[in-house]
Protein backbone atom coordinates (compact mmCIF):
# COMPACT_ATOMS: atom_id res chain seq x y z
CA UNK A 1 0.00 0.00 0.00
CA UNK A 2 2.73 2.63 1.08
CA UNK A 3 4.65 1.80 -2.04
CA UNK A 4 1.86 2.70 -4.80
CA UNK A 5 2.14 6.26 -4.43
CA UNK A 6 5.40 6.21 -6.19
CA UNK A 7 4.08 4.22 -9.25
CA UNK A 8 3.62 6.17 -12.64
CA UNK A 9 -0.24 5.25 -12.42
CA UNK A 10 -2.53 7.75 -14.26
CA UNK A 11 -3.73 8.82 -10.86
CA UNK A 12 -0.40 9.75 -9.42
CA UNK A 13 0.42 11.33 -12.98
CA UNK A 14 -2.60 13.46 -12.75
CA UNK A 15 -1.70 14.07 -9.10
CA UNK A 16 2.03 15.08 -9.73
CA UNK A 17 0.71 17.39 -12.48
CA UNK A 18 -1.64 19.03 -10.43
CA UNK A 19 0.74 19.45 -7.73
CA UNK A 20 3.44 20.85 -10.18
CA UNK A 21 0.53 23.63 -11.07
CA UNK A 22 -0.16 24.45 -7.08
CA UNK A 23 3.32 25.15 -6.85
CA UNK A 24 3.75 27.35 -9.44
CA UNK A 25 0.77 29.18 -8.54
CA UNK A 26 1.58 29.63 -5.48
CA UNK A 27 5.67 31.01 -6.05
CA UNK A 28 4.00 33.20 -8.76
CA UNK A 29 1.85 35.05 -5.84
CA UNK A 30 4.92 35.16 -3.77
CA UNK A 31 7.10 36.40 -6.63
CA UNK A 32 5.05 39.24 -7.43
CA UNK A 33 4.78 40.17 -3.73
CA UNK A 34 8.86 40.47 -3.33
CA UNK A 35 8.62 42.86 -6.16
CA UNK A 36 6.31 44.81 -4.63
CA UNK A 37 7.69 48.05 -3.01
CA UNK A 38 5.13 48.61 -0.62
CA UNK A 39 4.75 46.18 2.82
CA UNK A 40 1.49 44.48 3.25
CA UNK A 41 0.34 43.10 6.61
CA UNK A 42 -0.98 39.87 5.93
CA UNK A 43 -0.29 36.16 6.47
CA UNK A 44 1.71 36.13 3.27
CA UNK A 45 4.15 38.47 4.18
CA UNK A 46 4.78 36.70 7.78
CA UNK A 47 5.07 33.55 5.86
CA UNK A 48 7.87 35.03 3.66
CA UNK A 49 9.53 36.85 6.41
CA UNK A 50 9.32 33.89 8.66
CA UNK A 51 11.12 31.95 5.52
CA UNK A 52 14.00 34.87 5.26
CA UNK A 53 14.64 34.36 9.41
CA UNK A 54 16.25 30.38 8.55
CA UNK A 55 18.79 29.23 7.39
CA UNK A 56 17.24 27.02 4.69
CA UNK A 57 18.48 26.04 0.99
CA UNK A 58 16.46 27.87 -2.13
CA UNK A 59 14.81 24.56 -2.46
CA UNK A 60 13.40 23.92 1.34
CA UNK A 61 12.46 27.67 1.56
CA UNK A 62 10.34 27.80 -1.67
CA UNK A 63 8.74 24.49 0.15
CA UNK A 64 8.45 26.22 3.59
CA UNK A 65 6.48 28.90 1.78
CA UNK A 66 4.48 26.64 -0.29
CA UNK A 67 3.20 23.93 2.66
CA UNK A 68 1.98 26.71 4.92
CA UNK A 69 0.19 28.85 2.21
CA UNK A 70 -1.59 25.64 1.29
CA UNK A 71 -2.26 25.17 4.70
CA UNK A 72 -3.65 28.43 5.44
CA UNK A 73 -5.01 29.29 2.15
CA UNK A 74 -6.28 25.80 0.95
CA UNK A 75 -6.67 23.44 3.97
CA UNK A 76 -8.34 26.15 5.82
CA UNK A 77 -9.82 28.23 4.08
CA UNK A 78 -12.38 25.56 2.30
CA UNK A 79 -12.99 23.87 5.36
CA UNK A 80 -14.12 26.64 7.42
CA UNK A 81 -15.92 28.07 4.71
CA UNK A 82 -17.97 25.26 4.52
CA UNK A 83 -18.83 24.86 8.04
CA UNK A 84 -20.53 29.07 7.63
CA UNK A 85 -22.27 27.48 4.91
CA UNK A 86 -23.76 25.31 6.79
CA UNK A 87 -24.11 26.93 9.88
CA UNK A 88 -25.72 29.98 7.88
CA UNK A 89 -28.00 27.33 6.07
CA UNK A 90 -29.14 26.37 9.71
CA UNK A 91 -30.05 30.13 11.33
CA UNK A 92 -31.73 30.46 7.99
CA UNK A 93 -33.98 27.34 8.29
CA UNK A 94 -34.63 28.11 12.13
CA UNK A 95 -35.41 31.48 12.74
CA UNK A 96 -35.61 31.27 16.58
CA UNK A 97 -32.34 30.66 16.86
CA UNK A 98 -31.34 33.37 14.67
CA UNK A 99 -33.23 35.85 16.82
CA UNK A 100 -32.09 34.69 19.88
CA UNK A 101 -27.98 34.33 18.55
CA UNK A 102 -28.60 37.75 17.03
CA UNK A 103 -29.83 39.33 20.30
CA UNK A 104 -26.97 38.08 22.13
CA UNK A 105 -24.32 39.17 20.12
CA UNK A 106 -25.95 42.77 19.46
CA UNK A 107 -26.04 42.53 23.53
CA UNK A 108 -22.31 41.81 23.59
CA UNK A 109 -20.71 44.22 20.54
CA UNK A 110 -23.83 46.95 21.11
CA UNK A 111 -22.37 48.12 17.38
CA UNK A 112 -19.04 47.85 17.82
CA UNK A 113 -16.64 45.27 15.82
CA UNK A 114 -16.39 42.51 17.82
CA UNK A 115 -13.36 41.84 19.28
CA UNK A 116 -11.42 38.87 21.18
CA UNK A 117 -12.93 39.59 24.44
CA UNK A 118 -16.65 40.08 23.39
CA UNK A 119 -16.14 36.88 21.21
CA UNK A 120 -15.39 34.86 24.40
CA UNK A 121 -18.28 36.21 26.04
CA UNK A 122 -20.63 35.11 23.18
CA UNK A 123 -22.35 31.88 24.75
CA UNK A 124 -24.96 30.92 22.23
CA UNK A 125 -22.06 30.94 19.10
CA UNK A 126 -19.73 29.23 21.65
CA UNK A 127 -17.29 26.76 21.90
CA UNK A 128 -14.96 27.19 24.90
CA UNK A 129 -15.75 23.06 25.88
CA UNK A 130 -14.44 21.73 22.77
CA UNK A 131 -11.53 23.14 23.14
CA UNK A 132 -10.40 22.17 26.54
CA UNK A 133 -10.94 18.48 25.60
CA UNK A 134 -7.90 18.14 23.69
CA UNK B 1 -23.71 26.47 20.87
CA UNK B 2 -25.01 27.27 17.31
CA UNK B 3 -21.63 26.87 15.35
CA UNK B 4 -20.90 23.20 17.86
CA UNK B 5 -24.50 22.12 16.24
CA UNK B 6 -23.97 22.96 13.34
CA UNK B 7 -20.23 21.56 13.18
CA UNK B 8 -22.57 18.23 14.63
CA UNK B 9 -24.82 17.58 11.68
CA UNK B 10 -22.61 19.10 8.93
CA UNK B 11 -18.81 17.96 9.76
CA UNK B 12 -16.39 19.38 6.85
CA UNK B 13 -14.61 15.83 7.74
CA UNK B 14 -17.38 13.08 7.92
CA UNK B 15 -14.63 10.47 7.51
CA UNK B 16 -11.53 10.15 8.85
CA UNK B 17 -9.17 7.38 7.45
CA UNK B 18 -6.94 5.29 9.50
CA UNK B 19 -4.03 2.46 9.64
CA UNK B 20 -3.33 0.29 12.14
CA UNK B 21 0.45 0.28 12.69
CA UNK B 22 -0.15 -2.80 14.84
CA UNK B 23 -1.97 -5.38 15.92
CA UNK B 24 -4.84 -4.09 17.90
CA UNK B 25 -8.00 -4.80 19.89
CA UNK B 26 -11.09 -3.00 20.50
CA UNK B 27 -13.12 -4.77 22.87
CA UNK B 28 -13.91 -7.92 21.03
CA UNK B 29 -12.95 -6.85 17.68
CA UNK B 30 -9.38 -7.74 16.69
CA UNK B 31 -7.51 -5.68 14.90
CA UNK B 32 -4.54 -7.09 12.12
CA UNK B 33 -1.81 -4.66 11.46
CA UNK B 34 -1.92 -3.23 8.10
CA UNK B 35 -5.66 -2.60 8.47
CA UNK B 36 -7.02 -0.07 7.07
CA UNK B 37 -9.99 1.72 9.52
CA UNK B 38 -12.75 4.40 8.34
CA UNK B 39 -13.99 6.19 11.21
CA UNK B 40 -17.73 7.35 10.32
CA UNK B 41 -17.79 10.95 12.46
CA UNK B 42 -21.25 11.53 10.84
CA UNK B 43 -22.83 8.44 12.00
CA UNK B 44 -21.16 8.98 15.73
CA UNK B 45 -22.65 12.52 15.57
CA UNK B 46 -26.30 11.63 14.32
CA UNK B 47 -26.30 8.34 16.56
CA UNK B 48 -30.01 8.80 18.52
CA UNK B 49 -28.57 6.43 20.47
CA UNK B 50 -25.80 8.91 21.62
CA UNK B 51 -27.71 11.98 21.29
CA UNK B 52 -31.10 10.65 22.03
CA UNK B 53 -33.83 11.00 19.42
CA UNK B 54 -33.55 14.22 18.29
CA UNK B 55 -30.18 13.25 17.22
CA UNK B 56 -31.40 14.96 13.26
CA UNK B 57 -33.01 17.90 14.57
CA UNK B 58 -31.03 21.10 15.02
CA UNK B 59 -31.14 21.84 18.48
CA UNK B 60 -28.25 24.13 19.88
CA UNK B 61 -29.29 23.46 23.60
CA UNK B 62 -28.27 20.48 23.90
CA UNK B 63 -24.79 21.99 24.12
CA UNK B 64 -25.81 24.17 26.91
CA UNK B 65 -23.54 22.36 29.50
CA UNK B 66 -20.88 21.37 27.26
CA UNK B 67 -20.30 18.58 24.81
CA UNK B 68 -20.38 16.33 28.06
CA UNK B 69 -23.58 17.98 28.76
CA UNK B 70 -25.23 16.76 25.15
CA UNK B 71 -24.44 13.00 24.93
CA UNK B 72 -23.74 10.41 26.66
CA UNK B 73 -19.88 9.68 25.10
CA UNK B 74 -18.78 12.81 24.54
CA UNK B 75 -15.79 11.52 23.28
CA UNK B 76 -17.60 10.77 19.73
CA UNK B 77 -18.06 14.25 19.14
CA UNK B 78 -14.85 14.76 16.99
CA UNK B 79 -15.49 17.75 14.44
CA UNK B 80 -12.08 18.13 14.49
CA UNK B 81 -10.19 14.80 14.57
CA UNK B 82 -9.16 13.60 17.85
CA UNK B 83 -5.01 12.59 18.86
CA UNK B 84 -1.76 13.78 17.66
CA UNK B 85 -3.53 14.38 14.23
CA UNK B 86 -6.29 17.17 15.76
CA UNK B 87 -6.92 19.64 13.30
CA UNK B 88 -3.89 22.23 13.76
CA UNK B 89 -6.78 25.02 13.17
CA UNK B 90 -9.06 24.48 14.93
CA UNK B 91 -8.68 27.65 17.33
CA UNK B 92 -8.58 29.52 14.44
CA UNK B 93 -11.42 28.23 12.88
CA UNK B 94 -13.78 28.89 16.05
CA UNK B 95 -12.44 32.11 16.03
CA UNK B 96 -13.20 33.32 12.67
CA UNK B 97 -15.93 31.53 12.47
CA UNK B 98 -17.55 33.21 15.59
CA UNK B 99 -16.41 36.91 14.23
CA UNK B 100 -18.36 35.88 10.27
CA UNK B 101 -21.48 34.69 12.14
CA UNK B 102 -21.42 37.48 14.50
CA UNK B 103 -20.97 40.18 11.77
CA UNK B 104 -23.29 38.50 9.64
CA UNK B 105 -25.80 38.39 12.48
CA UNK B 106 -25.98 42.08 13.78
CA UNK B 107 -26.38 43.34 9.97
CA UNK B 108 -28.40 41.23 8.58
CA UNK B 109 -31.50 39.22 9.00
CA UNK B 110 -31.88 36.22 6.83
CA UNK B 111 -34.08 33.23 5.34
CA UNK B 112 -33.65 30.47 2.96
CA UNK B 113 -34.38 31.33 -0.86
CA UNK B 114 -36.89 29.02 -2.41
CA UNK B 115 -34.19 28.58 -5.10
CA UNK B 116 -31.85 26.35 -2.38
CA UNK B 117 -32.00 23.07 -3.48
CA UNK B 118 -30.52 21.05 -0.58
CA UNK B 119 -28.02 18.24 -1.42
CA UNK B 120 -24.68 17.39 1.00
CA UNK B 121 -22.24 16.32 -1.04
CA UNK B 122 -19.14 14.22 -0.26
CA UNK B 123 -15.98 15.80 -1.74
CA UNK B 124 -12.85 16.27 0.41
CA UNK B 125 -15.29 17.83 2.46
CA UNK B 126 -19.24 17.79 2.96
CA UNK B 127 -20.56 20.76 1.28
CA UNK B 128 -23.48 22.07 -0.29
CA UNK B 129 -24.00 20.61 -3.79
CA UNK B 130 -25.66 24.11 -5.35
CA UNK B 131 -24.18 26.12 -2.70
CA UNK B 132 -26.39 27.83 -0.31
CA UNK B 133 -28.77 30.66 -0.81
CA UNK B 134 -30.26 33.08 1.28
CA UNK B 135 -32.17 36.12 1.79
CA UNK B 136 -30.58 39.05 3.08
CA UNK B 137 -32.69 42.08 4.89
CA UNK B 138 -30.43 44.81 5.69
CA UNK B 139 -31.27 45.25 9.43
Amino acid sequence: MCYNRYLPTNNNRKAWKLEKEVKSLILEVVKERKEKTSVEKDLLQMVIEGSKQSNLTQEANDRFIIDNCKNIYLAGFESTAVVASWCLMLLASNQNWQDRARAEVLEICSGRIPDFDMISKMKLVRTAFIMSKF
Amino acid sequence: MVIHESLRLYPPVPLLPRHALEDMKFGNIDVPKGTGLWILILSFHTNPDIWGDDAHKFNPERFANGTAGACKHPHVYMPFGVGPRVCLGQNLAMLELKMLIALILSNFSFSLSPRYIHSPAFGLILKPDHGVQLLLRKL
